[in-house]
């Protein structure tokens, strides 16, 4: 769970760097800063929706069909923590294909403002 | 041809002419001679000027011997001109070369006004001697209008070696002028208003361009050939179209002026409420309800322009193409997968709807989780366990309809937090100035938790209590996420300064000193944390 102290040190700087280095926001990016709040929820909310939906659109079409029973037989039974172990197993790169389709949509999003 | 009626007066007077003009002519081609380019174009210039006042008028009477002699020596001269003049094409610019060529082109014309005369004088006797026209080799203006410089470009162009650098740069410049010509027709009417100023009245080129500015101008009369005052540009004649096109530009410049100062005001007037309500909210410490009242006076609709509706819509047309498309997709996916699909984006958005419904903080629980699972964040699924540990910490509540898909959906949702959305931590609102703070809380949460992790046996005791049910390491965590999670968002500033400082220095009995003495409730509020936990999190971290 969570990891020796050099590690979490380690990883603290890197999400503090990496926070740092968005001075740019999406929504500054959009000129969409000084949109009320209930406004931005909302974009979030349905940018979130595509990202999901089109990451478990390209998760689902890269299993095979016993894959598919198997994984729909674990969410059924509730074993959630195994339905989460077969998905790494078969997607170790799972968190690389969040960042390009967020990256897609974001340059999407940026291109047709 | 004879000069029959020569007095000894003109006799002489012709002398000194022919004398005159030799000596010039030789003076000019020794200067010639010595002149580096470009200047071998001004040399050039004052050479013509020179022959144009030296040369002896052929309607004065001449011993026909004496008129062939200058003939022949100005044919000579002319030639010389002409190649010199060539010869200084090779090192100037294209300007200069137009120059030159003009400079060139009155030589030659010169020199063809000379055969004429030539002949006719020959033929015709010095009765009749031609007239050499003047007129357009005095009337050439300095400066060349875009016509001329047309007309001289395709004049070089004919003569020249295609494929060659100045041919090229020629060529280069007289698509540039034909291109302008067509389109730039106001330049063109200021160039020859400017012509036309400057130029004598009554000549060929003068009539000429006045001729193409009344065009331009749309003026269908007949030019004056000779005004007797030089044309001053006038102002153009004003149309319905020209007036409601000026008072539409007028007002269009207004209107940005005035949405300029409104925008400029509104933006004080909301940072000047945005302080206030900062200043509030510190008072109203503790005070529920006078809390909901600020955060209700924030939540108002703020005013937004036009431009910033378009990009919102424009941003949702984008994302409203993106989800349509997916749906045809996802209609393709065979029975059992699109019933996976449907069945995790269903739970995933009750993932989204819940935690805006729970109105502590769209992202906390998510970058929350981010930040105590590992990987999402920052070091990434390669280089650790992150769905795992996602999935062990959503799995805590039973609010978030199902931990899956509310992991998978969390991951979305942190990464884009993590890409701009990020200001919406911290009630679901932005707040500039508290982001000022350099406290990540996620990673002051994380910080607690790994000082409380090994050493905290009520925890690891707690935990391993309800084993059967949860993973130990997930349910202290997810305890600990909740007290930290209430405890760090309790605090002012200057105390989650402290707290960070202590956290890095894993100093525990500092940290529940501070916490204790900041919080008093804080022992309270460690048996909620307990509570809610052992219950599977049925409330929302406050």
């Amino acid at each position: 769970m969570i990891q020796n102290q050099g590690e979490m040190k380690l990883q603290h700087n890197h999400i503090k760097n990496k926070i740092m280095d968005f001075k740019k926001t999406l929504l500054e990016e959009l000129d969409l800063q000084d949109i009320p709040n209930e406004k931005k929820k909302e974009l979030l909310e349905k940018t979130a929706d595509v990202v999901f939906g089109n990451v478990l659109l390209q998760l689902l079409n890269e299993l095979n069909d016993e894959e598919a029973k198997e994984l729909n037989r674990l969410l059924e039974a509730e074993k959630q923590d195994e339905a989460g172990q077969f998905l790494y197993n078969k997607f170790p790169n799972l968190d690389q294909m969040f960042d390009a389709e967020i990256k897609r949509i974001k340059e999407k999003l940026i291109n047709e403002k | 041809m004879e000069n029959k009626e020569k007095t000894p007066e003109q006799e002489t007077t012709n002398r000194e002419q022919i004398s005159s003009f030799l000596e010039k002519k030789s003076r000019i081609l020794e200067l010639e001679s010595k002149a580096d380019n470009p200047a071998a174009v001004d040399t050039l210039k004052r050479k013509i000027e020179d022959l144009d006042i030296e040369f002896p008028n052929p309607k004065e009477t001449f011993a026909r011997e004496d008129l062939e002699a200058i003939l022949a020596e100005k044919e000579k001269f002319l030639n010389e001109i002409i190649k010199k003049g060539h010869d200084a094409e090779k090192d100037t610019n294209i300007r200069d070369r137009l120059q030159n060529k003009r400079i060139l082109q009155k030589a030659l014309d010169e020199l063809e006004n000379l055969e004429k005369i030539k002949a006719e004088l020959l033929e015709t006797k010095k009765e009749e001697p031609a007239e050499p026209e003047k007129e357009e080799l005095v009337d050439i203006p300095e400066t060349i209008s875009p016509e001329e410089e047309v007309k001289a470009l395709k004049s070089f162009l004919n003569e020249s070696t295609p494929g060659s650098p100045l041919y090229e740069e020629a060529k280069q410049r007289l698509d540039e002028l034909e291109g302008n010509t067509e389109t730039s027709e106001e330049k063109e009417i200021e160039a020859l208003e400017g012509f036309l100023k400057d130029s004598t009245p009554g000549s060929p080129f003068y009539t000429e361009a006045q001729k193409r500015l009344a065009e331009l101008k749309g003026e269908t009369k007949t030019p004056v050939e000779t005004p007797t005052e030089p044309p001053v540009k006038e102002p153009k004649p004003e149309t319905p179209e020209s007036i409601l096109k000026q008072v539409i530009d007028e007002s269009n410049q207004e209107l940005v002026k005035v949405t300029e100062e409104f925008n400029q005001r509104i933006g004080e007037l909301r940072k000047s409420l945005d302080q206030r309500l900062d200043e509030l909210e510190k008072q109203a410490k503790g005070n529920a309800e006078l809390l909901a009242r600020i955060e209700s006076l924030r939540a108002e609709p703020k005013p937004v322009d036009q431009e910033i509706n378009k990009a919102v819509a424009s941003a949702e047309a984008t994302l409203n193409k993106e989800s349509n498309n997916q749906d045809k997709e996802a209609e393709e996916l065979d029975e059992s997968r699109k019933e996976l699909y449907e069945k995790l984006k269903k739970v995933g958005k009750a993932v989204i709807t819940v935690s805006l419904a729970l109105g502590v903080g769209t992202l906390i629980p998510y970058a929350s989780m981010a930040a105590l699972g590992g990987g999402f964040l920052g070091v990434g699924a390669g280089a650790s366990i992150p769905i795992l540990e996602a999935l062990g910490i959503a799995s805590k509540s039973t609010l978030i309809g199902g931990p899956f898909a509310g992991a998978l959906y969390g991951m979305a949702m942190t990464k884009l937090a993590d890409l701009g959305f990020k200001k919406l931590e911290g009630g679901g609102r932005v707040k500039e100035k508290k982001e000022s703070v350099e406290i990540n809380k996620p990673e002051l949460m994380n910080s607690l938790a790994q000082a409380f992790y090994n050493k905290n046996t009520d925890t690891a005791h707690l935990a391993l209590k309800f084993k059967n049910t949860m993973d130990a390491g997930a349910m202290q965590q997810a305890f600990l996420e909740r007290l930290f999670n209430r405890a760090i968002n309790a605090l002012d500033k200057e105390t989650l300064e402290e707290l960070d400082k202590l956290a890095k220095e894993n100093n525990q009995e500092k940290i529940v000193e501070l916490l204790e003495d900041k919080i008093p409730e804080f022992n309270a509020m460690v048996g909620k944390a307990q509570d809610d936990t052992k219950s599977g999190g049925n409330e929302a971290p406050a």
